[in-house]
């Protein structure tokens, strides 16, 4: 195809995104066409990339390949955003012992699959529910007590116990590596795209779960619970939320998805360790904020984006200055809007 | 008064004969400061597990001279700052004539100066970085250098691959990783090859970018100075997209859990280390049952480096015959031929640097199953 | 007096337990009683405190949050490992140097980030020390990732605690002055600093370019015991380390922070047995502290030194200020500073002013104006966008369309604390005191503007600063006084009594010697007797001080008693202006109250 060719198309692509996106308050706000628009304008971008590559003659197979990959490491992030995002939204802390939840449901995927012996699927629920417990007791132990404690004790309290549970995992699991057995090493090709069915698999159950995750949230009753409760404590308790308990259940959903977040990263990527929640749990907290921090799509879309710009920082640049895109992404949406890309500005009160 | 005199001249003897009793059963103790935990701990464990059983073996005949040896390990988490708070007090209040370690070339640049500035010799059994040794004649290592080793990363791809287009794949703020980096692109370009250089980061666990951009530039080695836990990412995932380049690893790479977590994903790969387990010397063969038999696993490679250092350190003390830490570093220095594990005949140079052989190992097929092959050890 | 005594008699002792720590010290090491593996753990010890105390000035004073301390210490050591590696420059010059360089990083990353507040900020800075270690990880001159060698070797205790030494009384100083109490006002309450005329964002930015400049030499100190630095030597972690030591220590406390400094520095060295469990009772000592005391060890507790200075000397408060008089020379000067021409003009005037929230439009096209000298009413039914007037008018809010004229000057679009220093001062619907500093403390942070001295005076405190801060203290006595506050001076003031917590806020509001107080109802839960006290007051106060005064108030007795002139707000919408007479026979009026009886 003619550059000149690609680039028409791709002004053509970028002219429609900018015309929804200024027309986006015609959108009725329910969840269900705000998914369907979102879906739309990433078809378009996804359009705007392509024919971007195509303008500027460079290697389009190789580009979509690199974005494959950094979408099902941006899932693996957003998976794990939305455990920071949720707890965020309902207790203001940031949760930073939730990557070190991630590596327990690693490890306890890895225990599910080899010692016990489950079969995958089986394995990835146990792993969620471990996580699960173990993020409902961290929370008791350590959060409950300083509910009304100053927020930077609680922040302290945070990374206290992701050291805590960093350095008690290296005792009981031992330091050295493990490696999580093969699951799934099919190869789907799509035209000149390779597509691992790990990947595929990984990408299909984080939007499996995204998907349960926001119809909880908006239908059911403890969802509608732990919205009011982010909204507004005191009166959520006043018409008869129970808040603990509501607290209780967001660690527990948050856990939830990180516990699936850490088998689903083992099959892709097969090698577990203590200290593996680290830095994708720091990732993933700024995958939060991009997005709009207590945001659900948000999160998700932080994930991806922070996913796919690190994958090809990496292609095009280099490595060595993946983590400074990241964190640059991250300055740099904190500075225009701070309330991330899919957040209201809220005014103080005074 | 005769009677008188004989007491005295008992009693002075009981005084002589009982302090030099003391003195004598008063162990010799050496130090070892390495990560025991943090992301870098199975490398410290593996080397202090190694150097544990040399201690234990030297006892166990009777110690050095008669005198116990003691070994006192210390975490430093492999923290700069830490290491040095460290070394100086295991000189300062634990009273070491000898250091082992830092296990990490970083760290082992900051002990450096303090056991320069302080007259006690240190042995790094790991620490690969060129200017680890040039700090001062107190500082040795027992294993080679990243030059050696790269270099014979470089001959073999050339000479026995006949390789033209090498990628290399190094880990960003990893000193060994880095220093391996430049020793190949250089000497490979050096030899008309062509390089293609890609980075990535500590903690990373998708190459699968780099490792696309390899393919897609068609190179037909890839370099690989990491470590085994990377390595098996690096080549589950080169399997995964079709890259059929082969590997060339480092010492890094010697583990039986390469070949038990990467499977057949490893067959055909090579890499440069310090010895092969299937060496018939007795000593190779006496330290793998009996680091089997104390810590009920196989000994991972840094454990052999660990054992070699801290037997020369004991074999230096011997030699000196004294606990002088200056003597000590001048029979460390005089080291000739000494047979280690890494060595059959190691002696060190005027920069404290090892002579010895490269072992150079594949990972074949056999029956399904990935097996390390000796291929062949080469001198310099 | 005070309500909470011990507080203060424990930090004298601290203090002196302190220093006999430090001379123990020193004459052990001049005696050269003790190894280099002790003298090491000291020199640890007080690069630590000076990294702490220096992050104590941003986190703890100032109420910042920043976690990414270990870039700026960075920096440092960057900067004095490449003057000594290719100049061979002296350390005291590398210490100079780098603590300028990190000092001045800060002052260029804070400008943007500081905007940002609590959570948010935390993550920024987290992120710019983040890309700090990645720049000098890829920078050649930097060594890249293998680091720097070759640093002139300086490991000389009586050097580093002498910095140490130097930072916390320069920290301590600067707590201790005008500038130290604006930046404890940010702390308490960003938008109420605001509105009485300090500067928020330079005071923030100041705070975190002194704070990086401790940083860095702490990193140049750290650099030169090192002799060789790495960029992994500075990661996350680190500045996790340093925060950890303040916050336990206490966030706001700098004998807290020296206290745990040391504490963590020395206590895993008595840990040496138990290495490998370490690692765990480490963070679980941390999570247990902040469980069963999350103020930290010490809590704030020596921001109060002024305090227990005046205490040692014993210098009895009351003779700080002039006898309780009718004509002092403090109180002319307030007047002198206000308006003294009698012209009917108004001092306040506003055109077409309107603003919108999302799609709402809260205020539509007010035109208003206010004599001077007046006493104005504004009220309204609840939700008419009373109190958004008053933030559009002191610049809390931004007008989307119109003009805000004061003494025919325009404002709109001034930040708050110009607003305030132009003469606008207000008190606010919800009480918004610095709720943890003492009642004078309140006060002297308003005479902020009056402190004619600057940050260096400060720190080297030559006499000009003692007079200064005489001056301060006494004014912000008198004024107190006279508002019967006088016996409450030491009192915190979340433990005043509520109607004498609105009297406070009435008094730090005229402490900014305003032409034009605004004052968001101020009867709200007061008795009639209250109320009646309080318009005696308000009257005394507008004559006495030369004031024009606006208020918004719901007791409608009060408004119709005490205002010249009344404005009726509905739905954004002025709907009435005029006397109280006209405005009780306003049908509009009424109806705007539906029903509610307008007596």
């Amino acid at each position: 195809m003619q550059p000149v060719f690609g680039f028409a198309l791709f002004a053509v692509f970028v002219a429609l995104i900018v015309v929804l996106a200024r027309n986006k308050k015609r959108f009725p706000a329910n969840p269900i066409s705000s998914f369907f628009f979102g879906f739309i304008i990433v078809l378009l971008a996804i359009g705007a990339a392509n024919y971007f590559m195509v303008a500027i003659s460079a290697n389009r197979l190789y580009f979509w390949q690199q974005t494959i990959y950094g979408v099902s490491l941006g899932s693996v992030y957003a998976l794990i955003a939305l455990g920071y995002t949720m707890v965020y939204g309902i207790v203001r802390l940031i949760n930073f012992a939730h990557g070190e939840i991630y590596m327990i449901g690693a490890y306890a995927g890895f225990f599910g699959v080899t010692s016990l012996g489950f079969p995958f699927y089986f394995a990835l629920i146990f792993a969620m529910l471990t996580a699960a417990l173990a993020g409902v007791i961290v929370e008791r132990i350590a959060y409950k007590p300083l509910r009304k404690a100053p927020r930077l004790a609680v922040l302290i309290t945070a990374i206290g116990m992701s050291l805590l549970l960093q350095n008690v995992g290296q005792k009981i699991f031992g330091s050295i590596p493990r490696s999580f057995p093969r699951q799934f090493t099919g190869l789907y090709r799509i035209g000149e795209i390779n597509l691992d069915q790990s990947r595929v698999i990984v990408f299909a159950v984080t939007f499996l779960l995204m998907v349960a995750l926001q119809y909880f949230v908006t239908f059911t009753k403890p969802g509608k619970a732990m919205r009011a409760v982010s909204q507004d404590r005191d009166a959520a308790q006043m018409v008869g939320v129970n808040v603990d308990r509501t607290i209780s259940l967001t660690f527990f959903v948050g856990s939830l998805l990180a516990g699936a977040a850490g088998i689903l990263v083992a099959i892709v990527f097969p090698q577990i360790r203590p200290t593996m929640g680290l830095m994708p749990g720091l990732k993933a907290f700024v995958a939060a904020v991009i997005g709009g921090i207590g945001i659900i799509p948000g999160a998700v879309l932080g994930g991806l984006i922070i996913g796919v710009s690190e994958n090809l920082v990496t292609a095009y640049i280099s490595s060595s200055w993946r983590d400074a895109i990241a964190f640059g992404l991250l300055i740099l949406i904190l500075l225009v809007k701070p309330s991330g890309i899919l957040g209201r500005n809220t005014r103080e009160k005074v | 008064m005769k009677k008188g005199f004989l007491l005295a001249f008992l009693l002075v003897v009981i005084l002589v004969v009982s302090s030099i009793m003391a003195s004598s059963s008063e162990p010799i103790k050496l130090g070892l400061v390495g990560p025991m935990t943090g992301p870098l701990a199975p490398y410290g464990e593996g080397v202090r597990d190694g150097a544990l059983l040399a201690v234990e073996q030297i006892n166990s005949q009777g110690g050095i001279n008669g005198r116990q040896v003691e070994l006192i390990v210390l975490d430093n988490q492999a923290n700069p700052q830490e290491t040095i708070t460290l070394v100086n007090r295991l000189i300062q209040r634990e009273g070491i004539v000898g250091l082992i370690g830092p296990v990490i070339s970083s760290t082992s640049m900051v002990a450096g100066p303090v056991v320069q500035r302080q007259g006690i010799p240190m042995i790094s059994p790991t620490a690969t970085a060129v200017d680890v040794t040039l700090q001062g004649d107190f500082v040795f290592r027992v294993c080679y250098l990243d030059d050696y080793q790269g270099l014979a990363a470089v001959n073999y791809a050339v000479d026995d691959l006949g390789a033209k287009k090498a990628g290399i794949l190094f880990k960003v703020g990893d000193a060994y990783s880095e220093g391996l980096r430049v020793v190949f692109r250089d000497n490979f370009q050096a030899a008309g090859g062509e390089v293609v250089e890609l980075a990535y980061n500590l903690g990373d666990t998708d190459f699968s970018a780099q490792l696309t951009r390899m393919k897609d530039q068609g190179v037909e080695v890839v370099y690989s100075p990491f470590y085994y836990e990377d390595a098996v990412l690096a080549l589950t995932q080169a399997e995964s997209i079709g890259l059929d380049a082969i590997f060339i690893g480092g010492d890094g790479w010697d583990a039986q859990e390469l070949l038990d977590q990467a499977g057949l994903a490893a067959v055909n790969s090579v890499f440069t280390t310090h010895y092969s387990t299937s060496d018939s010397r007795s000593v190779v063969q006496g330290f793998l049952s009996n680091f089997q038999g104390k810590f009920g696993r196989p000994p991972i490679v840094l454990a052999a480096l660990g054992y070699d250092a801290a037997a020369l350190m004991m074999d230096a003390v011997e030699r000196a015959g004294s606990d002088n830490p200056r003597e000590i570093r001048d029979a460390i220095a005089a080291t000739q031929g000494f047979e280690g594990i890494t060595g059959q005949s190691i002696s060190l140079d005027e920069d404290g640097n090892p002579v010895k052989d490269i072992t150079i190992i594949r990972v074949v097929n056999v029956e399904d199953n990935p097996q390390f092959e000796f291929v062949t050890q080469v001198g310099y | 007096m005070n309500k909470h005594p011990n507080k203060i008699y424990a930090s004298p002792i601290l203090i002196f337990l302190g220093f006999a720590a430090l001379i123990y010290i020193n004459l052990q090491v001049s005696l050269d009683r003790v190894n280099f593996y002790v003298i090491g753990v000291l020199s640890v010890v007080a690069i630590n405190i000076i990294l702490t105390v220096s992050l104590n000035l941003i986190n703890g004073i100032t109420g910042q949050l920043s976690i990414g301390h270990a870039g700026f210490m960075a920096i440092g050591a960057y900067t004095t490992a490449l003057f000594s590696i290719h100049l061979g420059t002296p350390i005291y010059f590398n210490l100079l140097v780098s603590g300028i360089a990190a000092g001045f990083v800060g002052f260029l990353i804070g400008l943007p980030t500081l905007r940002l507040r609590g959570d948010y900020l935390a993550i920024a800075t987290l992120g710019f020390g983040e890309i700090i270690r990645v720049i000098l990880q890829n920078l050649r001159f930097t060594g890249g990732a293998a680091g720097l060698g070759g640093i002139d070797w300086v490991d000389n205790f009586y050097l580093t605690q002498f910095m140490a030494i130097v930072v916390v009384i320069v920290v301590w100083r600067i707590g201790a002055s005008a500038p130290g109490r604006a930046m404890v006002a940010i702390r308490e309450d960003e938008t109420a600093a605001e509105t009485v005329g300090i500067n928020t964002t330079k005071f923030k930015v100041m705070a975190f370019a002194l704070g990086s400049f401790g940083a860095g030499i702490a990193g140049s100190l750290f650099a030169h015991r090192m002799t060789y630095i790495a960029p992994d030597g500075f990661t996350f972690m680190k500045s996790i380390e340093v925060l950890v030591m303040l916050v336990l220590g206490g966030l706001g406390s700098i004998t807290g922070a020296i206290f745990s400094a040391t504490l963590l520095t020395v206590l895993p060295e008595f840990l040496r047995f138990i290495d490998e469990w370490r690692m765990i009772i480490y963070p679980a000592l941390l999570v247990t502290v902040m469980i069963f005391r999350s103020q930290g060890l010490f809590g704030t507790m020596e921001l109060d030194f002024a305090r227990v200075k005046s205490i040692l000397k014993k210098v009895a408060p009351e003779n700080l200020g002039p006898e309780k008089g009718k004509s002092n020379p403090p109180m002319q000067k307030i007047k002198a500073l206000g308006f003294d021409s009698q012209e009917q003009k108004p001092i306040l005037e506003t055109k077409d002013l309107s603003i919108s929230f999302g799609g709402l439009k809260a205020v539509k096209n007010l035109d208003m104006q206010i004599t001077q000298g007046s006493l104005h009413g504004l009220i309204g039914p609840n939700g008419a966008g009373k109190t958004t007037v008053f933030n559009m008018l002191t610049g809390v809010h931004l007008p989307s369309s119109g003009e805000i004229l004061f003494n025919g000057q325009r404002i709109d679009g001034n930040s708050p604390y110009s607003v305030a220093q132009a003469g606008i001062a207000r008190t606010f619907q919800n009480i918004r005191l610095f709720k943890d500093l003492t009642v004078l403390d309140n006060v002297k942070v308003a005479f902020h503007l009056h402190a004619d001295y600057g940050l260096g005076t400060a720190v080297a405190r030559p006499p000009k600063f003692g007079a200064a801060e005489r001056r301060i203290t006494s004014e912000a006595k008198e004024l107190l006084e006279i508002f019967k506050l006088g016996d409450h001076c030491m009192t915190i003031a979340r433990n005043l009594p509520y109607g004498a917590q609105r009297r406070l806020e009435i008094v730090r509001a005229l402490a900014v010697s305003p032409k034009l107080l605004l004052l968001d109802e101020p009867a709200a839960g007061m008795n009639v007797l209250e109320t009646e006290k309080l318009m005696e007051l308000i009257h005394w106060v507008r004559d006495e001080f030369d004031l024009t005064i606006f208020l918004i108030e719901h007791d409608m007795s009060l408004v119709m008693k005490l205002c010249q002139t009344i404005s009726v707000l509905d739905y954004g919408m002025k709907i009435f202006e005029g006397t109280p007479e006209q405005v009780r026979k306003d049908p509009r009026v009424i109806e705007a109250y539906l029903g509610e009886e307008v007596s």
